[in-house]
């Protein structure tokens, strides 16, 4: 019935619209007459009744008197009609006729096509969690040909959609971001329950983009949005900073780690560091470079009898601390969603009684990376020689919480640490920090003597090509010249007075060009090493 | 924090820090950062820094402003600290002399009388160290500073923040006439040599 509708309001505003360009200067009675009937004709199709006297009264006075435009006062009396008699206009206009039905792989080739309306007939095949409050629901709908995400907005008054269920979805629009084809659900949109039941292409069939659960190692969980299937050991637990996080940590296997973040919706009641679980259908979602494993309501795991095997991937870093960050020391935490309090006001919660935690966010400086590094209680403790009772105790009783930040400044600025841990987007998360071993004499030794040659063979090549005597070399450096001198005088006994004449001017080496192949030879030593420093 | 990153601490000994140039600043931004240029190319904001205290006096006039010495063992670094300054100023004022210490700080430049721009540093940080960091620092300083020479005769100045316009600008400059780093791998060598046995 809406079918019907559809084409033939199309038409008459076609015809209208036809009409109205042929004549633009003086609409005749005949196109009055059309557009009333058009409007009669819908309304009737919709169950209301109007005359068309009535109608082209209406259409009369709005073209004639205020010089509406014919299409523009043909929509307005519609349009007033349809609200008087409480007629949705979603539901008439649905479609505007020009919607063309589409299978899912059509609609997925359309990418780059933007506001495109489409008639589509899909299976709700995944359900998504839902980060805004503007959209009621998300997820993917498929249909024998593909599969694709839709986003059913909260103001278009539409029911919620069944996990796999079959609908018609009318008047949709297709959206394209990314490069990646999504169908919104919109106001105008018309959703109804299939008359058929869609086979759904199975997911190992899905293009690359939408391959889901798939069993992936670590190493390759890299890209945005990637449905996944993994096995994997759960390395460590980071202190729960959201009420929203029921568990969120690093997880790995032996091809790398990775930050995850379980939902509370995700359902999941316990994850173990040490356990290795079998994680299905977890997105993997891409931050600043980084990317992390989210378990969210459509995720389920397992806990595996095996043990994944870890690759260690530990950050090791010998910095200079040359700065303690704000938020270090003595901090209170809510105690709701062990937020740092901020002047005794949890940013979720308000003010709270906090409870006290100690940690430091130390910078070690490498000379090439600032290395931010936070450093947890227990590790805090052990370097500071206090437990977290000594430090509340200190402060209570200098009423000062800054003089523990006093004590971990004076204890760690300035000094070189040897730190390993894990290294997060910004944060290294600190697993030791101990203080740096002393001095690898062996290096220095080597790279004195690194220098020293290249000092030997810089002033080779300098003494020889000038002729003139080095004023930048040190005592040290002539002696080491000279040394090496003697040494080649050895080895060329029979050209020892033409090297030292040669020595000792421009000119002279090159008259004695020629006639000189050993000291030739010793110049090109000089100059050869002198072009590789 | 978008566009923010943190300066890196530069090593530098003093022989260099002395012969580095005051970069003018980039973008007329007061609070653009300020760099110097070094010889071998480093383009530093912050410094490390470290050796030998051996003098601190107040030189201030009604308010505290202390000007300290610290020898490394290729020159002289000259440290100011002031009202601002607040915890490096309470440490020069008890510090004893002479003890190593270990400096982070912001360079800083003051036109002289003759004209002459003096390089000075503006501590964030001074602490008492112990003869095994300033060992560190030194060979650290050292491995650093033989790093930016090598590149330099390699692939002309490089700068060690080489996202700014006019580090970019010396990089391309297309025949660049390599100075004489002897003086400075000299220097480092007798920086090395006080790393005891």
């Amino acid at each position: 019935m809406t079918d019907m509708n559809e084409t033939e309001f199309t038409e008459t505003r076609n015809s209208a619209y036809t009409t109205n360009n042929k004549t633009t200067r003086s609409i005749d009675d005949a196109g009055i007459e059309e557009r009333s009937a058009a409007i009669q004709r819908l309304l009737a199709d919709n169950g209301a009744d109007a005359g068309v006297p009535e109608i082209k009264a209406r259409l009369q006075e709005l073209i004639y008197q205020f010089k509406v435009p014919p299409a523009e006062a043909q929509r307005s009396v519609t349009n007033a009609y349809l609200k008087k008699h409480n007629i949705s206009k979603a539901k008439v206009f649905t479609g505007r006729g020009l919607t063309a039905t589409k299978k899912i792989a059509e609609i997925n080739a359309m990418a780059g096509a933007n506001d495109v309306w489409v008639n589509v007939t899909g299976k709700v095949i995944q359900l998504w969690e839902n980060h805004h409050e503007s959209i009621a629901q998300t997820g993917l709908i498929g249909d024998e040909t593909g599969i694709i995400k839709f986003t059913l907005w909260s103001s278009s008054g539409l029911s919620l959609l069944e996990l796999h269920k079959t609908y018609d979805f009318k008047s949709v629009v297709v959206k394209s971001w990314n490069g990646k084809v999504n169908v919104d659900m919109n106001r105008a949109s018309l959703i109804e329950p299939s008359a058929v039941e869609l086979d759904v292409l199975r997911s190992d069939d899905f293009g690359e983009a939408d391959k889901a659960n798939e069993m992936r190692k670590v190493a390759e969980l890299n890209r945005d949005n990637l449905w996944t299937d993994l096995k994997a050991s759960v390395v460590q637990l980071f202190e729960n900073t959201h009420e929203s996080i029921a568990f969120a940590g690093i997880l790995g296997d032996e091809t790398g780690t990775m930050r995850f973040t379980a939902w509370k919706t995700s359902g999941i009641e316990n994850i173990e560091a040490g356990k290795s679980y079998l994680i299905s259908n977890a997105i993997i979602k891409e931050w600043n470079g980084n990317y992390a494993a989210e378990l969210n309501r459509a995720c389920k795991i397992e806990e595996l009898e095996e043990t994944i095997d870890v690759k260690p991937a530990v950050y090791e870093v010998t910095g200079c601390a040359v700065d303690i960050q704000a938020g270090s020391g003595l901090i209170r935490r809510c105690p709701d969603c062990s937020k740092v309090l901020s002047k005794g006001v949890c940013a979720e919660h308000g003010k709270v009684k906090g409870k006290y935690d100690l940690r430091i966010k130390a910078v070690f400086d490498d000379g090439t990376r600032a290395n931010e590094t936070v450093i947890n209680c227990s590790m805090t403790e052990k370097i500071l020689g206090l437990t977290l009772e000594d430090t509340v105790l200190m402060a209570t009783e200098t009423l000062d919480p800054e003089c523990v930040n006093d004590l971990i400044k004076k204890e760690f600025l300035g000094k070189y640490y040897d730190v390993r841990g894990f290294k997060t987007d910004r944060f290294i998360i600190a697993e030791s920090v101990e203080p740096a071993a002393p001095v690898n004499l062996r290096e220095a030794g080597l790279l004195r003597e690194l220098i020293e040659e290249e000092l030997k063979i810089k002033t080779i090549s300098d003494e020889v090509s000038s002729g003139a005597e080095t004023e930048t070399g040190s005592d040290s450096d002539l002696e080491e010249f000279e040394r090496l001198l003697a040494s080649m005088d050895e080895s060329n006994d029979e050209s020892n007075d033409e090297f030292s004449a040669e020595f000792n001017g421009e000119s002279d080496r090159e008259s004695n060009d020629a006639s000189n192949d050993a000291s030739n030879d010793a110049q090109d030593v000089g100059f050869t090493a002198g072009g590789v420093i | 924090m978008p566009g923010y990153f943190r300066e890196i601490a530069v090593r530098m000994f003093a022989k260099e820090l002395k012969e580095s140039t005051f970069m003018s600043r980039e973008d007329e931004e007061q609070y653009a950062p300020q760099y110097v240029l070094s010889p071998t190319g480093a383009k530093a904001n912050r410094v490390l820094i470290s050796g030998v205290l051996t003098e601190a006096e107040n030189i201030g006039l009604g308010t505290e402003y202390y000007k300290a010495r610290i020898s490394d063992p290729t020159g002289t670094f000259t440290i100011y600290a002031g009202q601002y300054q607040a915890e490096a100023l309470r440490f020069l004022a008890e510090a004893n002399t002479p003890s190593f210490v270990m400096i982070v700080g912001k360079v800083t430049a003051f036109k002289a009388d003759d004209g002459k721009m003096l390089l000075s540093v503006r501590p964030e940080h001074i602490q008492t160290v112990t003869r095994k960091d300033r060992d560190i620092w030194i060979l650290e300083t050292a491995k650093k500073t033989h790093e930016r020479i090598t590149a330099f005769e390699q692939e002309g100045p490089t700068g060690e923040n080489t996202e700014t316009e006019s580090a970019k600008n010396t990089e391309s400059a297309p025949a660049h006439v390599c100075p004489d780093f002897t003086e400075y791998r000299s220097m480092i060598l007798k920086a090395l040599e006080t790393v005891s046995a």
